[in-house]
């Protein structure tokens, strides 16, 4: 059996949504009357080898908590959907966006963009690697501001435009989720948990060594001490390879098979 | 099973979703682009604040833009009509999938070409379309060559027609 449990269209949270929901009611069509592209969607999007690593698109490395963030496309048949084309943003670990239209005047991090995309692999399987976003207050209907939850926004394009997917994916154990009014608008708890990337130890990645630091610090007595020249075996490391990783698998709605085959 | 939930979009997305090379399926200098500017409009008629992303498909290629400033432009190659399966045929256009602010999934529409009247007419999705709402489907011509112009209305008298799918 097939569950869904999408929120309402018109997000009863959002201050906007009155003018924006459509009130005429939709014409219905079978998807065999949309549109299927043969390959991956967006082929003349050239994807880059980094593209789906987050914390090398600056100088040098972002703040935040590093995460492995992957998982499996499927369809609703369970069925992994190869050559799907993932995108994510994000804000970075103060919960601020490099967007020119954020204006919560929370700091920018010079080496986070938040902004990665992937295609999955033959298996399904889809990998970023980025850092934690940090939580932000944001507006809800008639003025109300509240924090939002950790949130990484997703979109999947997988076989055809019928099995189109936006979403947010959140962190499990977040205290946060429970007052987060955007995946609460979400009517079933099973509907919330999709949503919810689960904590992977078998994939982290633990390592106590890093490279030299760039900056100086600050010894026990309080005297400044300047990056050493280091000489342990983290000095051949151009960085800690250190994350914590979370699968967050995604279920399409219909059949890959007949566009793909 | 359980599908995995959509989200809306929020406002934040612009700086994410369109790379340059996603905007069009087609240098705009080859003889076969066809540039479609239009506006996203609200119940008001206001175009929609943090604007909206549209993605465009047709058998052959699909691209993403957004709206700056209330107006988005797309550059693509007008498609090729369609047969289904079935027998029906399909006038060339292009799936339309919007995503915006307050909404927490797509919004579906299509666009038809305006110098196919003959394909349109005959068009197996037109058709179940109430007769009135059928020119709301159709981009209208601007008086440039190759320009067409094509407003998403989200309300109102004119509002879009929009589509469910199965």
């Amino acid at each position: 059996m097939i569950e869904s449990f999408d929120p309402p269209l018109a997000d009863s949270n959002s201050s906007v949504s009155t003018l924006r929901v459509p009130l005429a009611a939709p014409v219905h069509l079978d998807k065999e009357w949309f549109h299927h592209l043969p390959g991956p969607a967006f082929g003349q999007l050239k994807l880059g080898a980094f593209d789906h690593d987050l914390t090398v698109q600056g100088v040098s490395e972002p703040i935040g908590t590093r995460v492995i963030v992957h998982g499996t496309v499927t369809d609703s048949g369970g069925v992994p959907v190869k050559n799907a084309l993932v995108e994510i943003w994000q804000a970075n670990a103060a919960g601020g966006y490099r967007d020119s239209m954020d204006v919560s005047g929370f700091p920018l991090d010079a080496n986070f963009y938040g902004a990665g995309r992937c295609l999955t692999d033959s298996r399904g399987h889809y990998r970023f690697l980025t850092i934690r976003p940090g939580p932000y207050p944001a507006m809800f209907k008639d003025g109300a501001r509240a924090w939002r939850a950790s949130h990484i926004h997703f979109s999947v394009l997988g076989a055809g435009c019928s099995s189109r997917l936006v979403t947010q994916m959140y962190f499990e154990g977040d205290p946060l989720i429970r007052m987060d009014r955007m995946i609460n608008a979400i009517p079933d708890r099973r509907g919330q948990e999709r949503l919810i990337a689960v904590l992977d130890e078998e994939n982290s990645i633990a390592e106590s060594f890093g490279p030299a630091r760039a900056l100086p610090t600050v010894d026990g007595s309080g005297a400044v001490v300047h990056p050493p020249r280091r000489t342990d075996p983290g000095a051949l490391l151009t960085r800690n390879p250190s994350a914590l990783a979370y699968r967050f698998d995604i279920v399409l709605r219909g059949s890959a098979a007949t566009p793909f085959e | 099973m359980i599908l995995t939930p959509a989200q809306t979009c929020g406002p934040l997305f612009g700086f994410a979703m369109t790379p340059p090379d996603i905007t069009r399926t087609v240098a705009e200098d080859d003889p076969a682009a066809v540039v479609l500017e239009g506006m996203v409009l609200d119940g008001r008629g206001d175009h929609v604040d943090y604007g909206a992303f549209l993605e465009l498909w047709s058998r052959e290629q699909a691209c993403r833009v957004r709206t700056l400033e209330g107006r988005f432009r797309a550059v693509v190659r007008k498609p090729e009509p369609v047969t289904l399966p079935g027998g029906n045929r399909l006038a060339p256009h292009l799936s339309i999938f919007l995503f915006t602010r307050g909404l927490a999934g797509p919004l579906v529409t299509k666009v038809y070409f305006p110098d196919e009247e003959q394909a349109n007419r005959s068009d197996a999705i037109l058709r179940q379309v109430p007769e009135a709402r059928r020119p709301l489907l159709i981009a209208q011509p601007t008086g440039v060559e190759r320009h067409l112009r094509y407003d998403i209305r989200l309300q109102g008298e004119r509002e879009s027609v929009f589509f469910s799918i199965d």
